[in-house]
This record gives C-alpha cells, sequence and structure tokens, in this order.
C-alpha cells in the first residue's frame, strides 16, 4: 500500500528541473532508501513530500492529501536535515518542549535518554552546535516525534562514524517499537542497507528503480579475469562497470543472469566471480552514460 | 499508526505561542525601547501659562511622538531584512 504516491510529478525551478516526471510510491511502514547523486532531485522530492516546496506539474499525494498547505500532513510528518530552523535563543531543553506541545506521539523520556547518551548538554544552544552534533539532536529530535511520516534527508551530514552507527542502531530499534514509515536519504548506502528494507533510486530527477535490498543484492555480479576471455562473454550481458585491474585483467559487473553452464565455464576460464554490494549498483548504473572517473583520466581517450 | 487530526484553530494557537516564545527578546526589545521614549517626552513638548489676580495656570504638551519613533526604530532592522 502507497502512502505516498506520485504521478509524473515535476519540479522545475527557472533554469533547471529538479524533479522530471516522476511517478513512484513508497510504501507504508517501511524503511525506504532514498538513494541519488548529487543533484539528482531527492532533496526537492522529499520537501515535496513533507510539503515544504510546491510542485509544478503532476500529481503527489500523501495520506490521500496533496501536501503542500495540508496541515494533516504536517501534522502527521516530519522532515529533518541539517539546518532545522531552531528559534535562536532556545536551549536544548527549550527545543525538545517545544516538539512535544507540536508531535502528539513525541516520547519525551526517549529524547532525553539519546541526548544524554550523545552527549548533549541540556542547556546548549543547538545553533552553536558543531555541524556532527546538530545533525546528531536533529535526528534525535526526528525519531523521538514518532511522526506517522518520517523524512531524513542526509541525516548523518557530520556526523563522526560511532555516532553514524549508533543514529543507524537507534532507527532500527525505534522503528520496531514504533512502526511507521521512514525515509531515509543518504550517500552511505553500504552503511545503510541493513536498516533499508526498500531501496528508491532516482537519477537526473527520474525513477531508476524501487527494489527491495534483498533483490539488489542480488541484481548483479562482479567478474575478476583475463580480458580477452572475459569480453567474450559479456559482451552478451548488459555491462554495467568496466575496470582495468592489472595486466591484461579486468573486473566486469553485469546484471545477474548467468545461468549455471556459463557460471562453470567462467570458473573453469579462471574467473572470480563475486556479489557486488547494493551501494556499488547504485553507483555503476547511475555513472554508466558518462563513465566512470578513470575515464577523465584516461587522455589516450580524448586525443 | 494512526493519523493525528488537527483544527487550524489549535495549530494557528501553538504557532503563535512559538513565535511569541522565540522571538521573546525581541519584544522586551521593544518594551525597553518604548519606556525609554517615555522617559524622554516625559517633561512635554511644551507648554504656555498666564495668571490672573486670581489664578496662574501652566499647560504642558505631552506628546506620543517620541515613543512612535522609537517603535519605528525597532522596526527599522525588519524592514531590511
Amino acid at each position: 500500500m502507497g502512502v505516498i504516491t506520485s504521478r509524473q510529478l515535476i519540479k522545475s525551478y527557472r533554469s533547471s528541473i529538479a524533479v522530471n516526471q516522476l511517478t513512484v510510491q513508497f510504501n507504508e511502514g517501511v524503511i525506504t532508501g532514498l538513494i541519488g547523486r548529487n543533484g539528482a532531485g531527492k532533496t526537492t522530492l522529499l520537501k515535496m513530500i513533507a510539503g515544504l516546496v510546491k510542485k509544478s506539474g503532476g500529481e503527489l499525494s500523501v495520506f490521500g492529501d496533496d501536501p503542500f498547505n495540508s496541515l494533516k500532513v504536517s501534522a502527521n510528518s516530519i522532515f529533518v536535515n541539517d539546518q532545522m530552523p531552531f528559534p535562536v535563543e532556545y536551549r536544548v531543553r527549550d527545543v525538545l518542549k517545544e516538539f512535544e506541545r507540536f508531535y502528539p506521539n513525541w516520547e519525551n523520556d526517549l529524547a532525553e535518554r539519546l541526548t544524554r547518551h550523545f552527549s548533549i548538554d541540556f542547556d546548549a544552544q543547538p545553533i552553536n552546535f558543531s555541524k556532527g552534533k546538530r545533525s546528531t539532536f536533529n535526528a534525535i529530535v526526528g525519531l523521538a516525534a514518532h511522526a506517522p511520516l518520517t523524512i531524513f534527508d542526509e541525516p548523518t551530514t557530520g556526523m563522526d562514524y560511532s555516532a553514524r552507527q549508533d543514529f543507524y542502531r537507534a532507527l532500527l530499534k525505534d522503528y520496531m517499537d514504533y512502526p511507521r514509515t521512514i525515509i531515509v536519504s543518504s550517500h552511505l548506502l553500504n552503511e545503510l542497507e541493513n536498516v533499508l528494507e526498500d531501496i528508491v533510486l532516482i537519477h537526473d530527477g527520474q525513477l531508476y528503480f524501487h527494489e527491495t535490498v534483498t533483490s539488489l543484492k542480488e541484481f548483479a555480479v562482479g567478474l575478476t579475469g583475463d580480458s580477452s576471455e572475459l569480453s567474450s562473454v559479456t559482451s552478451k550481458y548488459e555491462v554495467l562497470h568496466k575496470k582495468d585491474v592489472g595486466l591484461n585483467q579486468q573486473y566486469v559487473v553485469i546484471e545477474n543472469q548467468l545461468d549455471e553452464k556459463v557460471e562453470e565455464y567462467l570458473k573453469k576460464m579462471g574467473v572470480q566471480i563475486t556479489p557486488v554490494s547494493p551501494a556499488d549498483v547504485c553507483v555503476y548504473v547511475t555513472n554508466r552514460e558518462n563513465g566512470g572517473i578513470d575515464d577523465v583520466f584516461n587522455r589516450s581517450k580524448h586525443v | 499508526m494512526s493519523l493525528t487530526e488537527v483544527s487550524t484553530y489549535d495549530v494557528v494557537k501553538k504557532q503563535s505561542m512559538l513565535k511569541f516564545k522565540a522571538f521573546s527578546k525581541v519584544f522586551t526589545a521593544l518594551i525597553i525601547a518604548q519606556i525609554i521614549a517615555m522617559l524622554f517626552s516625559a517633561g512635554g513638548a511644551g507648554s504656555f501659562g498666564g495668571s490672573t489676580d486670581l489664578i496662574s495656570y501652566q499647560f504642558y504638551y505631552v506628546t506620543g511622538d517620541l515613543v512612535f519613533i522609537f517603535t519605528l526604530m525597532w522596526l527599522l532592522p525588519f524592514l531590511m531584512a
């Protein structure tokens, strides 16, 4: 069931199109990861869903309403990013108190415990926090609000490794206690893949795919072996990524459609078959048109 | 998770309280500015008087102009923003 559905959704700014005829559906009660390169339109999409930005065209429905100017959507959703505006004079405890007034499901106890865990001073002012601490505090607010639709837009910006791990764990535990629709946009898919259930990949404002993490893990395989031998096999498949490793050796990523016969043949040739992580798959499929970073430095191609 | 229904009245009330609290120092500054303006204008803006054989009288003019001007000065930063 889709709690958020969009059809042919468009958002254009003066000279550029951020979201281009996007048709996507986010399932209720699922943690979905929104993945895409910088400038793919993730933040714009999330802001439209939260009702912070007005769409330019198409259809968008959240809880059955158009989110822009909808009190129902704003009362039932929380949008967390690294620049949540807090009043200048507010201390941490004031902010928590204020959220309690606005979000009926707010769990103050959880907020206070998390604040203590991340050693945030209740009398400090959030606007003076460092980047990582600010993100941590915003994430705490996002979790404790227990909003039926919780949106994290790059919540881990500036957080150190251990804070990120703690946040993922907290997110998962809190989700198990209060199952709800959660959307997390992030660049760090390899860290998040154990938390997410669905992955939505967008590129250039359009949907690339909407898959479960499990199926994405089996989406592609990596083959490492002699280049000439590999190319005879891989020419029959869709090649997602190709990289030279050492002399005459190549690493090729193809869609996972190998049958057993081919697989055996490859093994006999001494080709290593390795799984490809979802994070890498996302990078490869969105990189296809302009090649990898290696091509930029490969002078022979440009001459 | 069940959805919360909210009324416009409730939200407006909450938002106004939030804004009032968030800008409490700004409002305090206005009050202080106006009190200062009142002190300045306490002397009156002018007076005239006269006397007859029986009584002498004095009129003082008091005006709120200065309070108004101070309020405008308090407003200036917002107008420039």
